[in-house]
């Protein structure tokens, strides 16, 4: 019984291992989602967009083209821009702070000019 | 890298999703006219005839720990596919055990390159003979040994806090060798 108890446990924290990559039913319902009456709901659902990865490009410019309400659209922008551009943070300490706080590993780019260029 | 490596999508957005991405501007006053001896809008022809691994000292890329320690540095303009090699290599020196474990990462890493142009080298005397602007092959020996030397170049700055390296390349605003 006890080993069942502990092999259930191990079973449940290992789900999120196992997990299938998002799909076309829960993409639409995130994008669905980013015109929500709850701020949190919209959050949430930019949050899963954003870790979506290269492969979902078409579908999020398809989403974009379609949407008619105004923070859909800036948040499906906000989400395409993340996909397609890299986020440079140009305050050190911002990022090293973001780093840590998140445990990602930093990535410094050390050169003259902006990361747009020249002005 | 702005306009060749960084507009390679799939490498923006593979950047973004494992890493925390800063740019840090050496000459931060800087206007086009200042200096314009550094930087004009290149040509498509001298994009794509500009060497792997050339830039130099005016390129480093730093990767470090969550707590802002270097674990891989390189020098120079690295296209896309070569570029994400090393973040890779990068990432693997920070989830190393140890910054020895990190350096030998890198060790091993500069050592295959060089064994690897040697080869090219070995097997492609001709191509050798040609002036390198003539011979794709010669060119790719080149940027692998380049790709080599860049990592010893850093080889001083892997084990340090990138705010304290950072700080050096400011002061210093030129872009030259590291201290």
């Amino acid at each position: 019984m006890k080993i069942r108890a502990t092999l259930f446990a191990l079973l449940l924290a290992a789900a999120p291992l196992f997990a299938e990559p998002a799909g076309e039913d829960q993409f639409r319902t995130w994008v669905r989602q980013l015109a929500s009456d709850d701020i949190q709901v919209r959050d949430a659902a930019q949050r899963e967009l954003e870790k979506l990865d290269g492969k979902w490009k078409p579908e999020l410019k398809k989403a974009l083209a379609a949407a008619t309400d105004p923070e859909s659209r800036a948040r499906l922008g906000s989400v395409l821009e993340i996909l397609c551009h890299p986020q440079w943070h140009t305050d050190l300490d911002e990022a090293m702070a973001l780093a840590k706080s998140g445990n990602k590993p930093l990535l410094v780019l050390v050169t003259p000019g902006a990361p747009d260029g020249f002005s | 890298m702005r306009t060749v490596t960084f507009a390679d999508e799939d490498l923006c957005a593979w950047l973004n999703k494992t890493f925390v991405l800063a740019w840090f501007d050496v000459k931060p006053d800087s206007t086009v006219a200042g200096l314009a001896p550094l930087q004009h809008a290149y040509a498509a022809e001298e994009i794509a005839a500009y060497p792997e691994g050339g830039g130099g000292a005016n390129i480093r890329t730093l990767v470090c720990n969550p707590d802002g320690v270097v674990r891989h540095a390189l020098e120079g303009w690295w296209p896309a596919d070569k570029f994400r090699e090393e973040c890779e290599r990068g990432r693997a020196c920070v989830a190393a055990d140890s910054l020895e474990a990190a350096k030998a990462i890198r060790t091993k890493a500069a050592a295959g390159l060089e064994t690897a142009a040697a080869a090219i080298e070995q097997q492609n005397p001709e191509e050798m003979r040609k002036p390198i602007r003539e011979s794709k092959v010669a060119r790719q020996a080149a940027a692998l040994r380049l790709r080599a030397t860049s990592f010893r170049i850093m080889d001083s700055a892997v084990g340090q806090s990138v705010l304290a390296l950072t700080s050096e390349y400011f002061e210093d605003g030129e872009g030259k060798v590291m201290k």
